[in-house]
């Protein structure tokens, strides 16, 4: 088991260093002087500019840079916004929060739902319950959660008056902009739940178990249940990682202070610590709740060391 | 098959559970002695003499006092200032200052303290906003005594005294200043009858009643300290959510620009709801057309863009409510110019004939064409983060019918000011709400190119000379005519195409009385109660 | 997943691929979702291409007198706030999503499977660079490479699609180079391998025929997401630009009027989902046709 996770452990150094690398070249690679974009709502001279540049140390070479982007990063330091002048890990970490809290309760709500729908589905395999769910579960795949979000707006907050459209904070707040994110995740947790229920339903251990004598309730709830949930559990990883990015477009629709809709803001802002600081956030937590989810599948499923 | 069923149910149950706990939330309502304000963007700081954003005004003024005060009605009044004197060759001011006036850190308003405010503009290691402008030609400031303070000016400066009535020269507490650092932006320190008392980046500002307060500000019903204890100033991009959150209650008050125009007189029939309306003084909504690139670099093709935009149609369709068809550099409620409204009336055809006349020839796609280049520019368009102005698309769509392929530069506040400084398009649409005609000079004088305002990149040394003159002369009578003669040439070249006379637009809820509105337009909510 | 598939049957030749269809065409004609799906999206590929005769109206043409109409005769999906008839701009919406879908696919799938291609078949040292680069761009989940991409190069239509495009090379990578391992250890490309055909032949004549299927599937259910993600991208403002009439720019443009003109962003948001429920039918049918244990 140590073995294992440490050999996951190791596997992930390459890929942090990798996505580092990626993101710091991002300023590189960005048309336009960053500087003068700084210094944009001012007027500047050429002295001020040239000051600028030196403060930043914007004119070593780009592995000193690389190494000190690393260095000051590993010190929780990832420089300063240009737009407000703030630290960006500050920036970050206020409305980290508020991202990390939607992108939970959609995951929850998304395999509470998708998990409910999917074993309905394979229970009552090819009857109308199944291809009514697997419609659904088609229709919600392809519907765009910044347009679901409007249509909560409009229908919950505008015609009915239920909940807020807009802001952060509370559980009123929250529930709306879960929902239009979790819907898509859903249907593809019931897709898989339901063809993991219906390959387990198959096999024969279950066949057995009814062999035995045992009532349909109970081979389902003992044996295929939990059998089939396993593989579901690794594509939480992944749904989590979507969910995390899909946030950029429901922060957007109910003006969310979150991370996705500080990274757009940034963009737009060309605020590029910021888009530095935000990507790299993004990705480092997907890399580390991929490491986790890993971590927790091998404990729960033994097999999988050995693979 | 039970199992299934009994998940199901359970989801339904946990989903409606969260939905009445949310139901109980809403309902439970602020109390009086909050005010929640709906902005529609967050300012790029408080800090009043760094700002070059009219965001940071309509916050300020319950916080930060200035010298004097010019109300709606456009008379200037005292406020920190109990009396003040011209000096007879108009280059010096003497303002006697009150003695009971502190700022909110303790620190009493003196002489003392209005002189390091002003040097603290002027000095070039300070990112100065729009207060350089206001002092510009400033020549130093002299301490009397405690409560008496001379501003001298290399040359007589008539617009001055507006400008010290003005946000921008709002007084900031030197011992605070000296001492907060950077935190200046987000919590300055006035002496006002609110504290900035919290800053949560990108949601919100709060502002704490100074129950200290003790004096009778020029525009106030009381003496003493405001009404309401809380007013939270929201950030609220989306003009939509804006709406939505005054009529559920979430907002008392919120600012109506950009807000759609059905919106508006959808609003205007709901009894709960209130429109405040007045007018914004200084330039109108206003697309300043770069001469120095082609093709606005062309008389002809500006003088077509200005027959061939139907104003009229954009001020009744996506501004009704928000404002007039503007006429000229300056608003009506500035500077009245009735002459110049027949200028360029609506006239494709006219239009049409003159492009004709200077080349550029219908071609494909309906594009107008010279020596084989399309007619094409650039508009370029700041984007708050919730899409582009309303008025570019009809812009837009207005030139395309023309034969005139306008592409729209939409871009966040940074990068648009850099290309602006750079004469890198062909003009922004943008607004000045300056408090006298003056405003003209940071617009059009060529010293403002590649600074603030002068965006037409345009130099004339004759209206320079003008724009100078206007601000020498003290006469009203003599200084509304120079400011007409300014207009007038830069109408006959068609320097800009002005779209709008706007309002200043806020809806309050029907339960919140008193809000007052300065000279600027700019709220003031000193004397705001909220009722049942 | 792509390590879970089994190995295929030889190469197709003319003959072969013939009766293979002759084979197929039947199970794909009784394949009920599939044929839907086949059906939407030939439809708006014709509304597509036809989008000059099918709306009535010129997409960018401004009419203020006409502005903010309720779906009526005449202007059936209503008009937004510049007096455009939205009908007619979500008709020639469906030609821009569906080309930048296209084209954002093609570039994956293309530059995919050749990375793929040359990783697998070469092995050791090559595959472990190429896939730890890969491992790196799959680092960033979702959007968030195209996002990065997007503030590189600038907000337009054009830089959506390479974007887009970018950030979808890692999966078919990845498929495809699982493909080519199971592929290549079949006796046939050995024999191949053995009589001396030239490299580029041996991966191109032999090798990517059998994996022709997989990438189709893939494709098909990509072209679903990119079109997702293209229009949200378009809807935070870093696509399209105006006044073009891509559906995520719409929903955007119509979101302040969602109270008293709710059509402007109602009928575009549907006709995303209409799009990219019709290419994930028929991505989701080809699968189950032509390789029902594919995992995707």
């Amino acid at each position: 088991m140590i073995r294992y996770i440490s050999a996951r452990l190791l596997a992930t150094v390459p890929v942090v260093f990798g996505v580092t690398i990626a993101v710091f070249s991002m300023l590189y690679l960005i048309p336009g002087d960053p500087v003068k974009m700084m210094l944009s709502e001012f007027q500047t001279s050429p002295e001020q500019i040239a000051r600028m540049r030196a403060q930043l140390h914007l004119n070593d070479p780009f592995f000193v840079q690389y190494g000190r982007f690393v260095w000051n990063g590993l010190h929780g330091n990832l420089g300063t916004s240009i737009r407000d002048d703030r630290p960006v890990t500050q920036e970050i970490f206020e409305v980290l929060p508020q991202t990390v809290q939607l992108a939970v309760a959609a995951l929850a709500l998304s395999s509470l739902l998708g998990m409910a729908l999917g074993i309905l589905a394979a229970l009552r395999q090819n009857s109308w319950v199944d291809i009514g769910a697997m419609t659904l579960a088609t229709l919600g795949i392809s519907m765009p959660s910044f347009w679901l979000g409007l249509i909560l707006i409009l229908i919950f907050s505008l015609r009915l008056e239920l909940l807020p459209a807009a802001g952060g904070g509370d559980l009123p707040h929250l529930i709306m902009p879960a929902v239009a994110l979790g819907l898509g995740a859903a249907a593809i947790i019931a897709r898989l739940t339901r063809s993991s229920m219906l390959d387990i339903l198959r096999t024969e251990f279950v066949t057995t178990a009814r062999a035995k004598g045992l009532t349909g309730r109970t081979v389902v709830l003992r044996h295929a249940l939990l059998n089939a949930l396993i593989p579901t559990i690794t594509i939480f990883g992944l749904q989590f990682g979507t969910l995390l990015t899909g946030t950029v477009f429901i922060e957007t629709v109910f003006g969310r202070p979150g991370l996705g809709r500080l990274a757009i803001q940034a963009i737009l802002n060309k605020d590029f610590p910021l888009v530095q600081g935000s990507v790299l956030i993004f990705a480092l937590g997907y890399v580390v709740v991929n490491l986790l989810v890993d971590i927790v599948y091998a404990v729960v499923d033994p097999r999988i060391r050995y693979q | 098959m039970g199992v299934a069923r009994r998940a199901g149910v359970g989801a339904g149950i946990v989903l409606l559970a969260v939905a009445l706990a949310a139901v109980g939330a809403v309902t439970a309502a602020p109390s009086g002695t909050m005010l929640t304000v709906g902005l529609d963007q967050e300012p790029p700081t408080l800090d009043p003499e760094a700002s070059p954003s009219a965001v940071t005004f309509q916050i300020i003024p319950d916080v930060t006092e200035s010298l004097l005060y010019q109300g709606l009605d456009g008379k200037i009044q005292p406020w920190l200032a109990s009396a003040y004197k011209v000096s007879p060759d108009g280059k010096s001011f003497t303002f006697t200052l009150r003695a009971d006036a502190k700022f909110t850190d303790g620190t009493p308003v003196n002489a003392e303290a209005v002189k390091w405010n002003f040097d603290r503009v002027v000095n070039p290691n300070y990112k100065a906003g729009g207060s350089l402008s206001a002092l510009s030609g400033y020549a130093g400031s002299t301490v009397v005594d405690d409560h008496t303070v001379r501003i001298d000016f290399k040359a007589p400066y008539a617009p001055f005294l507006s400008y010290a009535a003005g946000g921008t020269l709002a007084l900031v507490s030197p011992k605070a200043t000296q001492t907060q650092g950077s935190d200046v932006n987000l919590k300055p320190v006035g002496s006002g009858q609110y504290v900035v008392s919290e800053y949560v980046p990108k949601d919100h500002i709060t502002l704490t009643r100074n129950a200290d307060y003790d004096r009778k500000p020029p525009w106030s019903d009381h003496q003493g300290p405001a009404y309401v204890n809380t007013i939270v100033w929201k950030f609220i991009p989306e003009a939509g959510t804006r709406v939505t959150t005054v009529e559920s209650g979430e907002t008392q008050m919120i600012s109506g620009l950009s807000l759609p125009a059905a919106t508006l007189s959808h609003l205007a029939t709901e009894r709960t709801l209130r429109i405040d309306r007045n007018p914004y003084p200084g330039a109108p909504r206003i697309w300043v057309l770069n001469v120095r690139m082609a093709p606005t670099n062309d008389l002809k093709v500006r003088q077509a863009i200005e027959y061939g935009i139907n104003r009229a149609a954009i001020a009744d369709s996506v501004f009704k409510g928000l404002g007039t068809t503007a006429c000229a550099p300056l608003t009506q409620q500035t500077l009245k110019t009735p002459s110049l409204c027949n200028a360029y009336p609506y006239d494709p055809k006219k239009a049409a004939q003159l492009l004709d006349e200077d080349g550029w020839k219908m071609g494909p796609n309906n594009i107008r064409q010279k020596d084989g280049k399309p007619l094409t520019l650039t508009i370029n368009s700041i984007n708050y983060g919730s899409g582009n102005l309303p008025e570019i698309e009809l812009l837009q769509g207005q030139l395309l019918a023309l034969g005139i392929d306008a592409r729209i530069k939409s871009q966040a506040r940074p990068p648009w000011y850099e290309d602006n400084y750079h004469c890198a398009t062909n003009g922004p649409v943008l607004f000045l709400r300056s408090t006298d005609p003056d405003g003209l000079f940071a617009l059009f004088d060529s010293a403002n190119i590649g600074g603030n305002f002068n965006w037409a990149c345009y130099s004339n040394p004759e209206v320079d000379k003008l724009l100078q003159t206007g601000r020498e002369t003290y006469d009203p009578a003599k200084r509304s005519a120079i400011y007409r003669q300014i207009e007038k040439i830069l109408v006959d070249q068609a320097i800009s195409v002005p779209l709008v006379d706007e309002y200043s637009v806020w809806i309050v809820r029907s339960n919140v009385t008193g809000t007052k509105y300065n000279f600027s337009g700019y709220p003031i909510l000193t004397d705001v109660k909220i009722g049942k | 997943m792509a390590e879970t598939l089994a190995p295929r049957a030889a190469p197709a030749a003319g003959a072969r691929a013939r009766t293979r269809w002759q084979m197929l065409a039947p199970r794909i004609r009784r394949h009920k979702g599939l044929m839907v799906g086949l059906a939407i999206v030939v439809l708006l590929v014709v509304i597509a291409v036809f989008r000059d005769y099918v709306a009535p109206q010129n997409p960018i043409k401004i009419d203020v007198t006409a502005a903010l109409q309720g779906p009526e005769p005449g202007h059936w999906f209503g008009t937004d706030q510049y007096g455009r008839d939205v009908f007619s701009r979500v008709v020639h919406g469906a030609s821009i999503s569906l080309t930048v879908g296209a084209i954002a696919v093609v570039i994956a799938a293309t530059v995919g499977t050749a990375v793929g291609l040359v990783a697998g078949y070469y092995g050791r040292g090559v595959d472990a660079l190429i896939m730890r680069i890969i491992d790196v761009l799959l680092a960033f989940p979702g959007i968030l490479l195209a996002l990065g991409i997007v503030s590189v190069l600038g907000p337009s239509l054009q830089n959506l699609m390479i974007a887009v495009g970018i950030s979808g090379i890692p999966f078919y990578a990845r498929l495809v180079r699982g493909t080519v391992l199971v592929a290549k250890e079949q006796l046939y490309v050995e024999a191949a391998r053995v009589i001396g055909v030239p490299i580029p032949v041996l991966l191109v004549r032999h090798l990517l025929p059998n994996i022709v299927a997989p990438i189709i599937i893939a494709a098909t259910l990509g072209m679903g997401i990119t079109i997702l993600q293209a229009a949200g991208l378009s809807f935070v403002g870093l696509g399209s630009q105006p006044p073009t009439p891509e559906w995520g720019r719409m929903l955007t443009e119509g979101r302040d009027y969602l109270r008293d003109a709710w059509w402007i962003s109602t009928f575009p948001g549907i006709a995303i989902m209409i799009t990219v429920f019709g290419v994930n039918l028929l991505g989701d049918g080809l699968r189950d046709v032509l390789d029902p244990r594919l995992r995707i």
